[in-house]
């Protein structure tokens, strides 16, 4: 089963690749790479069965460019069926959420840029974002493949697969419509107020980029609060954000019980814990304290 | 705070006046003007946007920095010694830079009065807004305007025109039915018997701003009660075998029967899990497996696995065989040089602190063998320690009249017990705060103001609506037109429909 999700992830990333080289190819073709109901801005335009088309005869050019965004859009959308079903064979062959490790959450983190940008782009039919956020979903993809797929069980700190999914899995879409206002706004702000010829237009990218934060923010308030709500079940506090601290007392002080040792809450850090690193519960033996200690 | 920067009461004519009036100038009455007006700038200073954003923005700066850099452990503050011997041992991180963080108040943030004011303030801005917008939002929900003067048909952001061939009256109910069909509620302007309708959708979105704006409050609410209510003892420390007191008025004590830490073949933990007994008052009333993602639930107060380690279960008698301790010390200090385990308990009848230490895990000491204990007793004011002596498991030794037996070591659990009785605050805060922020988002007001009039081929329907930041409302607004005309007459031809283009992006 685990091979299973290892070789469609390997088809994801080759789909992803392929995507990003159709619409690199596409965009050589034409200064343009936005689907034709957006595309024809410049000249008149006419309503043929639904869908607006360039009056002016099109360059040769012109079908092979829309022939290879198409086909960028559709690979885009295959490499996220592949991914999802990555995921959920990888799911399913663990016993939890596909987010305990660096391997896990940056195949997840991919999944939720390109989940993202296949919705955003089914509904503006702006492609041009995809040279932004599918380079980095394949970068991810790539990390991925380097840190390995090995499935190591949970430290006790993650043994809570409810909220574990609905945590992370929260947090994923969230990031992945981040990513969508991250490329909007990159592109907004790289062109002239008055646009540029064959890119999307700055209102367009800025209406999308609106919509995707809309979208996010209020998922990254539920993240940080299921978060929170996890925090306070595994840890009793509403963060796990304690540090390590070896605190020093003073020599023979009678408040050695007051130097708080930095054992509490399990020691992961601001970064959710099994990300950066995985939780560990801390033994005792953290606190160094000078006592009056005269062995020879 | 508020998003509405129309918030301020008073017209600027008025203030002006207000202003212009000194208070030294009318006998009558004075005093009281600069009362008033003192009281109108601090209101309007509290429910200016600008002011929350100003404090929203110190919050953060002064969280992060609170996150970065490394804090005072709780309880530590209280006393001067350990608070100065902290500091010193992070002098190594942070260099010269560390008096002037720490005179700065940066190691303690979140208990600086500097983080409690801005609360304090934000708190207070917080309620203002919620106290200056809910009655506009009350009246815009219940009793909106619902008749529009002609310049706004013709400078409204949106706004369309259609021709329909039938009556007025007849129109008024097309267009009723249109808007109705598209889920908006139609109210007739009463003085002009059906000529100006009104029609909006999610007229309760925009309280999504208060209730966003009082879950801030609550949960702020929740985090003073846990405060000044509740608890919390992260070092519970129990060895297995152990009653341990709570404490804090609860009269429950708690028992571990045991403890266990597992690992997986690979060395990294999979389990930890503490047997404890609950009493109450002596007697017991619960008994359940704690894990780290399972805590221990009882009266409010909740049992967390933390941490554990070993201890040494000692026992002291007095030369006439009188028990004066029986119990296990918990090994829970460290060394400087990390070769050692320490651990200490008193005998407060005799003024006495007993140091137990034991060889590290791993480490050696060619004078602390296995099962020995070396054992430390220090007199109360006293420089040199009474006695120091290494010991055998089991065999009594005795020390300045003591007799000490190290009879075993036991496994300790480390327990958080904590008391927060502001938790369900903050939840409810946290919903209302992800509620709000869905309602504000998803549930914009959308408000059209329709017009008709008779024209010679039929009526004209006029339509506008504001439109600030909404604008997947475009398409739809102008579907509504689309469908007024068709609902109007299928054979009717529009004579004009103008569209601003604001939000118009596909040609």
């Amino acid at each position: 089963m685990l091979n299973l999700s290892q070789y469609a992830l390997i088809a994801g990333l080759m789909l992803v690749v392929l995507a990003v080289i159709c619409y690199i190819t596409a965009l050589m073709l034409g200064r343009s790479v936005r689907s034709a109901p957006v595309m024809a801005h410049a000249g008149a335009i006419a309503e043929v069965g639904g869908v607006a088309t360039a009056l002016a005869p099109p360059p040769v050019a012109s079908g092979q460019r829309r022939s290879m965004a198409m086909y960028g859009t559709y690979f885009s959308r295959l490499s996220w069926v592949f991914l999802t079903a990555c995921l959920v064979l990888r799911t399913i062959s663990t016993g939890h959420g596909p987010f305990t490790n660096q391997y896990e959450f940056a195949v997840s983190f991919a999944w939720g840029m390109i989940a993202a940008y296949v919705y955003f782009e089914h509904r503006y039919h702006v492609r041009t974002i995809a040279l932004l956020i599918l380079p980095i979903a394949a970068g991810m993809l790539l990390y991925a493949l380097t840190v390995g797929a090995t499935a190591n069980p949970l430290v006790p700190a993650l043994q809570n697969n409810l909220l574990l999914t609905i945590h992370v899995a929260v947090a994923i879409v969230a990031y992945g419509a981040f990513s969508v206002s991250f490329a909007a706004a990159a592109l907004y702000l790289t062109q002239p107020e008055t646009g540029r010829q064959g890119w999307p237009k700055p209102a367009l990218l800025d209406e999308m980029g609106y919509r995707a934060v809309i979208i996010g923010f209020p998922l990254l308030t539920m993240t940080v609060v299921l978060g929170a709500v996890w925090a306070k079940i595994a840890w009793g506090s509403y963060r796990a954000g304690t540090r390590r601290i070896r605190p020093r007392c003073s020599p023979g002080s009678p408040t050695a019980p007051t130097c708080t040792p930095g054992w509490p809450a399990a020691g992961s850090d601001v970064v959710p814990p099994g990300y950066s690193r995985p939780a560990r519960f801390r033994a005792a033996h953290v606190l160094r304290q000078p006592l009056l200690w005269r062995v020879a | 705070m508020s998003q509405d920067t129309r918030t301020r009461p008073a017209e600027p004519s008025a203030r002006g006046s207000l202003d212009g009036l000194d208070g030294l100038d009318g006998p009558d009455g004075g005093p009281s003007v600069a009362v008033a007006d003192v009281l109108d700038r601090l209101w309007r200073f509290f429910i200016s946007m600008r002011t929350g954003l100003w404090l929203i923005l110190a919050l953060g700066l002064l969280s992060l920095a609170g996150t970065l850099l490394v804090q005072v452990p709780a309880g530590m503050g209280s006393d001067a010694a350990t608070r100065a011997s902290w500091i010193a041992s992070i002098h190594s991180k942070y260099g010269g830079w560390t008096p002037v963080l720490d005179r700065l108040g940066f190691f303690a943030v979140f208990s600086s009065i500097l983080f409690k004011s801005i609360m304090v303030l934000l708190t207070t801005s917080v309620l203002a807004c919620s106290v200056n917008r809910t009655p506009r939002l009350w009246k815009l929900a219940l009793h909106p305007r619902t008749r529009m003067g002609e310049t706004f048909f013709t400078h409204a952001p949106l706004r369309a025109s259609v021709l329909v061939p039938a009556s007025p009256d007849e129109t008024n109910d097309y267009v009723r039915g249109v808007l109705r069909f598209h889920r908006f509620r139609t109210i007739s302007d009463p003085e002009d018997q059906g000529m100006n309708l009104y029609a909006d959708r999610f007229r309760w979105g925009p309280f999504g701003t208060v209730i966003a704006h009082l879950s801030f409050v609550i949960i702020l609410l929740g985090f003073f009660l846990s405060a000044t209510n509740g608890f919390k003892n992260t070092q519970v420390i129990v060895p297995v075998g152990s009653t341990v007191q709570v404490g804090n008025g609860t009269g429950l004590s708690v028992k571990a029967m045991s403890f266990n830490d597992a690992y997986y073949p690979d060395g990294s933990p999979s389990d930890y899990a503490s047997d404890l007994i609950l009493y109450k008052n002596g007697v017991q009333v619960q008994r359940q497996t704690v894990r780290v993602n399972h805590p221990m639930n009882r009266d409010g107060v909740s049992f967390y696995q933390s941490f554990f380690g070993e201890a040494a279960a000692m026992k002291v008698t007095d030369s006439a065989g009188k028990t004066l301790y029986n119990d296990a010390a918990a090994l829970q200090w460290q060394s400087d040089d990390g070769k050692h385990s320490i651990g200490k308990f008193a005998l407060p009848g005799k003024g006495l602190t007993v140091y137990v230490i034991a060889v590290a895990s791993g480490q050696v000491d060619l004078n602390i063998k296995a099962g020995q204990m070396q054992l430390e007793v220090d007199q109360a004011g006293q420089n040199a320690p009474l006695g120091t002596q290494v010991v055998d498991q089991g065999k009594p030794t005795t020390i300045a009249g003591l007799t000490y037996t190290f009879e075993r070591t036991r496994q300790f659990t480390g327990l958080i017990v904590a008391r927060d009785p502001g938790v369900p605050f903050v939840w409810v805060g946290s919903t209302l705060l992800v509620l709000g922020l869905i309602l504000v988002v998803f549930f914009p007001h959308r408000r059209v103001w329709v017009r008709i009039r008779r024209t010679s081929g039929g009526s004209e329907v006029l339509c506008a609506s504001t439109m600030k930041r909404d604008l997947a409302f475009t398409p739809q607004f102008h579907q509504l037109m689309r469908d007024i005309e068709l609902a109007g007459a299928p054979s009717s031809t529009t004579q004009e429909v103008r569209h601003n283009e604001i939000g118009q992006n596909d040609a």
